[in-house]
């Protein structure tokens, strides 16, 4: 085992010369189930970007300073999430969109999170086709939110209607798209 | 008794609302009740996947769509969440007392701790640019003086675009996008660079200035210059002052955010099992051409040097210097008289003038009064100085025949430059190109060319002679041979001399009147000789006009 240089002055660093097989083990692991991972994290944190990454990589932290305890006959991935979901509710306080959800709710979405994250990729193929079977309309507010940019306040603007009604009928193409997503992965 | 299909759209009505950062107290703990419903939860972790996946293809759009979704992340964000795994670097550990202080000390401008502080400007748009060459895209071609719209695709492929970003705090930035280079105008004011390279100078009046990269985001302090490139998988960001942050996406056991100060820089890239790594780097002015200046590089000839062309006997010499139009010293143009077409720019190096092209999007170029040479020629040089602006596909200078029926003109010589978007032409990117023909033609495999061997320097004058001697061509760059080629076919009599662009512009008050392979950049001491130049006056005429060097 090299021997570790210890530089003190708030940041410790570990080198570690060469190779170190634990260290690739761990990088392969993750390196498979970082999508899942990522998507799973986002999913309970409310699709919030910063608080994403932020949890992604305290929940990576905490990953390998624990990867000595992982039982390799279990799933990692699996394992991986359990450990998200202990670090989502560890920081709920700081994470906007959800400190105000009881430990019941976030306990549901991380249930409800689990299986559509193992389907990821089957998921994002039914999307794409999905989208193409949407009405000119309901195409043009998806384009507008999710391709354009555009605010939903603009987009009630520029359809003259109220911020409501587009919440509605963003709700209402949500509906549309998650069935036909269920068709065509089931 | 409730309606379970009025509570599916309750639910997925103010999960919408969340994530759009949108809903009130009460409806966040209305969505806490409802999501205590193992079956309503399901549905509304479906609608987050979904949000999610949408908003990643925004992120990751392509210009140019292959049909009304194209969904980029099929190909960018897929390969990128299995490839780019994020995790720990091989070479080293880094444990994190500093790690998770670091993450929540997040901006430059010292914003609350996973908060994200966004500058709206209150006007974003394209100031000026270079001849420019641009993919229409869905959004059409940005027009000069326009605002730009969130959302918008800018999609460069050729040539230099200036925006301006006008922020609600007072500042003003400039960006720099060289093509080829995808940008993207976000919401909230920020820009995307999907591809390629850009350079800013940032006055931000103290907000946060942000750049998305599809490895993190750059996220520059006040008063700073900066250059960014994303290249496919690698993306560095390179300060030349003042400071920035890059934050990456899913990178493990490092901090997230990392500080750039002056004269640094950073790259991002995947490592060999898919990881992303941070490595710091020099900040490189080189890598990005408008970071030089155009004016750096000064060609301050003298007389000495005005004397030693003349001492060729050149047919023709154009120094497009007023002071050395004197004829008292001894040192005036000869030969046939240039003649300016559209707006020709002007460099001025103390008594030293050259002219300067592609500056606006407008035709320009500088024609002679009449033809040359009088009879076939087996032997002739031509010799010029040319400092490139960037790397584009640009006709230099040419010797030209009478207009063909379909509107173009034949070549007896072309020297040019290559760029990275082709025109089907045989230039590779990046070098110069010298083409002999006889007779005069249009068609690109006519004729026989020298490929300079090295690449020419971004914003830096190289001394370009062209040479025939019987059979043998010869094109020689800074006094060095560059490359040699077979052709035993004399010049053309009676051609016009071109500089600038490959045709010459027509008519500029017609709509018809157009770009043709523009040059951006400027020309000087240009001399054509009805003999073949030795190697010996081709070395002393570099060395007298390099007599003084500023590398």
């Amino acid at each position: 085992m090299p021997n570790p240089q210890l530089k003190r002055g708030g940041l410790y660093e570990v080198r570690v010369a060469g190779r170190d097989d634990r260290q690739v083990d761990f990088v392969r692991l993750m390196a498979a189930e970082t999508r899942r991972l990522y998507a799973y994290i986002r999913l309970l944190v409310m699709n919030d970007e910063t608080d994403t990454e932020d949890v992604f990589q305290s929940t990576s932290m905490a990953l390998w300073k624990k990867f000595e305890d992982y039982d390799s006959s279990r799933d990692f991935g699996a394992w991986a999430r359990r450990m998200a979901f202990y670090e989502v509710l560890r920081q709920r306080e700081k994470r906007r969109r959800i400190r105000l959800l009881s430990d019941e709710a976030l306990a549901a979405l991380a249930d409800a999170a689990e299986p559509l994250s193992q389907h990821i990729e089957h998921r994002r193929d039914a999307l794409s086709a999905c989208l193409d079977r949407l009405s000119n309309e309901d195409r043009g507010t998806i384009h507008a939110r999710y391709f354009e940019g555009v605010s939903t306040r603009e987009i009630a603007e520029r359809a003259g209607r109220s911020v409501d009604a587009i919440y509605r009928d963003l709700a209402r193409i949500h509906g549309l798209l998650l069935r036909c997503i269920e068709r065509n992965v089931t | 008794m409730v309606d379970p299909q009025r509570q599916l759209a309750e639910i997925r009505e103010l999960t919408v609302r969340c994530t759009d950062g949108a809903a009130t107290p009460e409806q966040v703990r209305r969505l806490s009740q409802l999501l205590e419903d193992p079956h309503l939860a399901g549905d509304a972790a479906a609608v987050l996947d979904l949000e999610g996946a949408l908003s990643d293809a925004m992120q990751y759009r392509k210009a140019i769509a292959r049909s009304v979704f194209s969904l980029p992340w099929l190909e960018q964000y897929g390969w990128r969440l299995t490839a780019i795994a994020a995790c720990l670097l091989i070479s080293h550990i880094a444990v994190f007392a500093i790690g998770q202080k670091t993450s929540q000390d997040d901006s430059a401008s010292g914003a609350a701790a996973g908060a994200q502080v966004v500058v709206r400007p209150a006007n974003l748009q394209l100031v000026s640019t270079t001849a420019c060459l641009w993919d229409p895209g869905e959004f059409g071609e940005p027009i000069l003086g326009q605002s730009l719209d969130d959302g918008q695709v800018l999609s460069l492929l050729e040539g230099i675009a200036e925006l301006e970003i006008r922020q609600k705090s007072g500042g003003k930035s400039a960006v720099r996008i060289e093509g080829p280079a995808n940008v993207t105008v976000r919401g909230g004011g920020r820009l995307g660079l999907e591809f390629g390279s850009i350079t800013a100078d940032v006055f931000s009046a103290g907000e946060p200035f942000e750049f998305d990269v599809p490895n993190g985001r750059v996220i520059v302090g006040d008063s700073a210059r900066i250059g960014v490139i994303a290249a496919g998988e690698r993306d560095e960001v390179h300060v030349f002052e003042g400071r920035a942050k890059i934050r990456a996406k899913q990178i493990v056991l490092e901090p997230s955010i990392q500080t750039i100060e002056s004269g640094q820089g950073a790259r991002l890239l995947p490592g060999s099992l898919g990881e992303l790594n941070y490595r710091p780097i020099d900040a490189s002015r080189a890598a990005f051409a408008t970071a030089i200046s155009m004016g750096l590089d000064r060609l301050e000839l003298d007389d000495q040097y005005r004397h030693a062309v003349l001492e060729s006997r050149p047919s023709l010499y154009w120094s497009f210097s007023e002071e050395s139009q004197d004829a008292d010293n001894g040192v005036g143009d000869i030969g046939l008289q240039p003649r300016e077409v559209g707006l020709v720019g002007s460099a001025n190096y103390g008594d030293n003038s050259a002219v300067a092209f592609g500056s606006r999007s407008f035709p320009c170029a500088v024609l002679s009064d009449g033809l040359w040479p009088d009879e076939p020629l087996d032997d002739y040089s031509i010799e010029f100085w040319v400092k490139p602006n960037h790397y584009h596909c640009g006709a230099v200078l040419s010797l030209f025949g009478e207009r063909t029926r379909n509107g173009q003109y034949g070549h007896g010589v072309l020297v040019e430059i290559g760029g990275p978007y082709n025109f089907g032409t045989l230039t590779p990117v990046g070098r110069l190109r010298y083409l002999h023909r006889n007779p005069v033609s249009t068609e690109p495999r006519v004729g026989n060319s020298c490929f300079a061997d090295t690449p020419y320097r971004l914003r830096r004058w190289h001394h370009v002679v062209a040479r025939k001697q019987a059979e043998e061509m010869s094109l020689f760059v800074n006094g060095a041979l560059q490359a040699t080629a077979q052709d035993p076919k004399p010049l053309p009599s009676n051609l016009h001399l071109l500089i600038g662009q490959l045709y010459p512009p027509e008519d500029l008050d017609s709509e018809l009147s157009t770009l043709h392979r523009p040059f951006v950049g400027q020309v000087d001491e240009v001399a054509l000789y009805d003999r073949a130049l030795k190697d010996e006056e081709i070395v002393n005429h570099f060395e007298l006009g390099r007599s003084l060097p500023t590398d």
